[in-house]
């Protein structure tokens, strides 16, 4: 698992930040019928929620991307790159997952609140 | 006259005058069963094809075919139901739906092959139907019920009357039976005639598309019950027993054999299934349409959810691990609420996602541009939807803009351009909820869809897409190369058989005629072997069979096989293709008396205009294709249907039908062909015939 440096109160409070509609990502879940569902993710807590089971599945590539231009945390961007390049498709979910709450938690620890922030769009 | 498969009469119900007659099922037997005689009765019965769906003028067929309650596997259990619906975008279009289960084998012995439904009560009954008595009775101790609550009150009233049925000494033939009667109901959606209103049979037997709920709900009908104690008689019931031994032996999953993942195929899937994104605690047990093989749903020990199997079980389950990071009890309470209220999950599973972006976007809200009572904030957890349930089944609040569809409401709001144009209403065509299968990547889906009057729900190539994906999950090599599996399919897709380009999903081969073969082919087959011989969706077409060592299915040998020894016809697989054309043909001619012209056969503006990237669906969406001069399985990610290209790709599709490339409409030639004159007649009155 990467080693992350540490965090400022300000890209602690960016990272937990609930991103506008418009700047979404989705994670997809595939259940026994309907094919890949599309599931919105506004934040990195909800990255966590939706990764945590139910065959998720997402392209690193565009996380990524979000993590350093949205949520502005181009180490947590290139640690989920370098951990997730070999990783067979399902197989990118728990490690990635792992990545954003280990991040999270090191911003919540900076920040010691629970409630996340709402950026303008 | 009862004969192979047949029991010889359809009832005809009047609501309007409540009367009953017969219907002789001989008539219409050159049109095979289910959709192809619905599709014959209603051009015949709905003298205005312009009406909504919720006129008493409308027509709606239920019907069998005569695979219906036999030992034909996977075969035996569904019933279509045709009639003008009321989800329809922006025209209500004739439309179909079907449902699983017992009814269709109940019907079949109480003697009927189906059931036509005219005109509209004047107050709310159900049907009584035993044997073959139908008795119009009044539904005000039913009418406000859920469909469970419904079912079960027509069990305990039929349990309870004097009819002797369940009397000791009774024999079969003397009217006893032990049985409960097959109902089939709306719950408050359908009552309250919203356009989300489905048909629901036992606890998860569903008619959900379509609206055919706010049907029942406008002719105050709200149940038919249904019970039987005759038997059908078969042409050659060894030759059926042996056919069903024989599929069994060749193509199912032999004992202790590892089962390779597939998509819905033939001999696959064994029961039951698991519910998503939970399952209801406590033991479960396997349960199946009649005469299936596959048992594809459960009954659990709590009695929720049970007999769920389908996308109503993930139906809420974004929510729920968004809200939860994991599926909890808040997953089946919906998938449960659906089914008890009469909801249909597709449309409500995209819709949810609609509402959750305009919360999201601050458009809808207490007090917002779109004023709603629902705590969006509590999206996710088991109250919210029960809410959202609640009042879309009754019409209140937003459930009120609603009542027509989602389309519809985005109109209504002002909304449906630019939340189109923004991609975040995923109703792709005719109004009708994105089914997981986008069209930008999974081309037949999308194509098939929109030349037909709903979402499709087809799975015959999307199998494909199933195969690789669990393949993928289970870290397995697919048992075929996408080379062998073009093959194999191909080879089956008569009369175009051995053009391996129709199942070719590159971006290049994407408005070929050949792929507008795979599409006509898919209309044709369908029409007959599944909506009309009633070929169970899940089961067939079978083109890849990975329980045999050449991994060639059961599709082109099983349909005829089984429709024969039932039958005492004699006719081939490309027969019944040749009918499902003539059946296609006939439904055509519906939708262009109802306003169809090539002109309006247009996806929503986001599939030509948004490309489907990987980072909102997927990220690998794989389906067989070329890439040069190679087979592989490729992703159809990354790609928007271009404007021009479907133009193309639809006069491709128009030529191959016969049908005037500029309209849409069929020719005359190509209707006589058919022996559709009596078509050709009505669309040329109507100043609607092709190439005139």
């Amino acid at each position: 698992m990467a080693e992350f440096t540490e965090m400022t109160v300000e890209a602690a409070e960016k990272l937990r930040a609930e991103q506008p509609y418009e700047h979404r990502i989705h994670v997809s879940l595939l259940g026994k019928h309907g094919g890949f569902q599309p599931v919105p993710v506004l934040s990195a807590s909800d990255f966590v929620k939706v990764t945590t089971g139910l065959n998720p599945v997402f392209s690193a590539e565009a996380l990524a991307r979000w993590v350093t231009e949205r949520l502005g945390d181009a180490e947590l961007g290139e640690a989920i790159s370098a951990e997730c390049a070999d990783l067979a498709l399902f197989a990118q979910a728990p490690v990635a997952c792992a990545l954003v709450a280990e991040r999270l938690a090191q911003a919540e620890e900076v920040l010691g609140i629970a409630e996340p922030a709402v950026v303008e769009a | 006259m009862a004969t192979g498969g047949y029991v010889g009469k359809i009832l005809r119900l009047d609501l309007t005058a409540r009367t009953s007659s017969v219907i002789e099922t001989e008539k219409y037997v050159q049109w095979g069963g289910g959709h192809g005689i619905g599709s014959a009765i209603f051009w015949e019965l709905c003298t205005d094809k312009t009406v909504t769906g919720r006129d008493p003028k409308n027509v709606v067929t239920l019907m069998t075919s005569p695979l219906s309650g036999t030992m034909a596997p996977s075969a035996s259990g569904r019933v279509e139901i045709q009639g003008i619906g009321t989800a329809g975008y922006p025209i209500n279009w004739f439309t179909r739906s079907n449902f699983g289960g017992r009814f269709g084998g109940q019907l079949k012995y109480a003697g009927w092959d189906g059931i036509v439904l005219e005109g509209k009560a004047d107050s709310p009954i159900w049907i009584d139907i035993i044997n073959d008595k139908a008795v119009f009775r009044d539904a005000k101790d039913l009418w406000g019920k859920d469909t469970q609550e419904t079912q079960q009150l027509i069990w305990e009233l039929k349990e309870n009357e004097e009819h002797g049925w369940t009397e000791i000494g009774k024999t079969r033939d003397s009217g006893r039976t032990t049985q409960k009667p097959a109902v089939i109901t709306i719950g408050p959606a359908g009552e309250n005639q919203s356009a989300l209103g489905c048909l629901v049979h036992d606890a998860g037997n569903a008619a959900g598309q379509g609206g055919f709920g706010a049907v029942f709900g406008s002719k105050n009908l709200k149940a038919i019950s249904v019970v039987g104690t005759g038997s059908i008689e078969i042409a050659d019931p060894a030759g059926l027993f042996n056919a069903r031994i024989w599929a069994k032996d060749e193509y199912a999953a032999a004992p202790g054999q590892q089962v390779e993942p597939n998509g819905p195929t033939f001999g696959v899937d064994p029961a039951p299934v698991f519910l998503y994104a939970k399952n209801p605690d406590g033991p479960m047990g396997p349960q199946a349409c009649q005469g299936c093989i596959n048992g594809c749903r459960a009954r659990f020990e709590t009695g929720i959810a049970n007999e769920s199997s389908c996308q109503e079980t993930s139906m809420y389950k974004a929510f729920d691990v968004l809200a939860h990071g994991e599926g909890t009890d808040a997953s089946y309470i919906a998938t449960d609420l659906v089914q008890k209220m009469g909801v249909n999950s597709y449309e409500l599973m995209q819709g949810m996602g609609y509402l959750y972006a305009l919360s999201k976007m601050g458009v809808l809200g207490k007090g917002l541009e779109i004023d709603t009572d629902i705590d969006m904030s509590r999206i996710g957890e088991a109250d919210f939807v029960i809410d959202l349930v609640d009042k879309i089944s009754n019409r209140e609040d937003i459930g009120e803009d609603l009542a027509d569809g989602f389309v519809r409401a985005a109109e209504k709001w002002g909304r449906l351009e630019k939340d189109y144009a923004a991609g975040i209403l995923d109703f792709p065509y005719w109004g009708y909820a994105n089914h997981g299968y986008d069209p930008r990547a999974e081309l037949e889906w999308g194509y098939s869809s929109i030349m037909g009057d709903r979402d499709m729900n087809e799975h015959g190539f999307n199998a494909n897409f199933w195969s690789v994906i669990k393949h993928m999950m289970a870290g397995m090599e697919m048992p075929v190369s996408a080379e062998e599996y073009a093959k194999i399919t191909t080879s089956k897709m008569v009369p175009y058989q051995d053009d391996m380009s129709m199942v070719d999903y590159s971006t290049e081969n994407m408005y070929s005629e050949s792929f507008a073969k795979l599409v006509v082919w898919q209309r044709h087959y369908t029409r007959f072997w599944k909506q009309s011989a009633l070929y169970c969706d899940f089961r067939y077409p079978d083109f890849t069979n990975y329980n045999r060592e050449d991994n060639v299915g059961i599709t082109g040998d099983g349909e005829p096989k089984f429709w024969n020894v039932i039958t005492g016809q004699d006719i081939t697989f490309l027969d019944g293709i040749e009918l499902g054309r003539k059946i296609w043909n006939l439904d055509n001619a519906i939708w262009i008396l109802q306003g169809r012209h090539r002109d309006m056969v247009q996806f929503a503006s986001y599939i030509y205009d948004i490309p489907l990237e990987n980072s909102l669906v997927g990220p690998y969406y794989p389906m067989a294709g070329k890439v040069g001069d190679e087979w592989a399985y490729i992703n159809t990610l990354g790609r928007s249907i271009d404007r021009d290209g479907f133009e193309e790709w639809k006069t491709h599709f128009y030529n191959l039908e016969g049908w005037d490339v500029a309209s849409g409409w069929p020719t005359r030639e190509t209707l006589e062909g058919l022996d559709l004159a009596f078509v050709a007649d009505a669309l040329a009155e109507a100043e609607k015939l092709g190439g005139v």
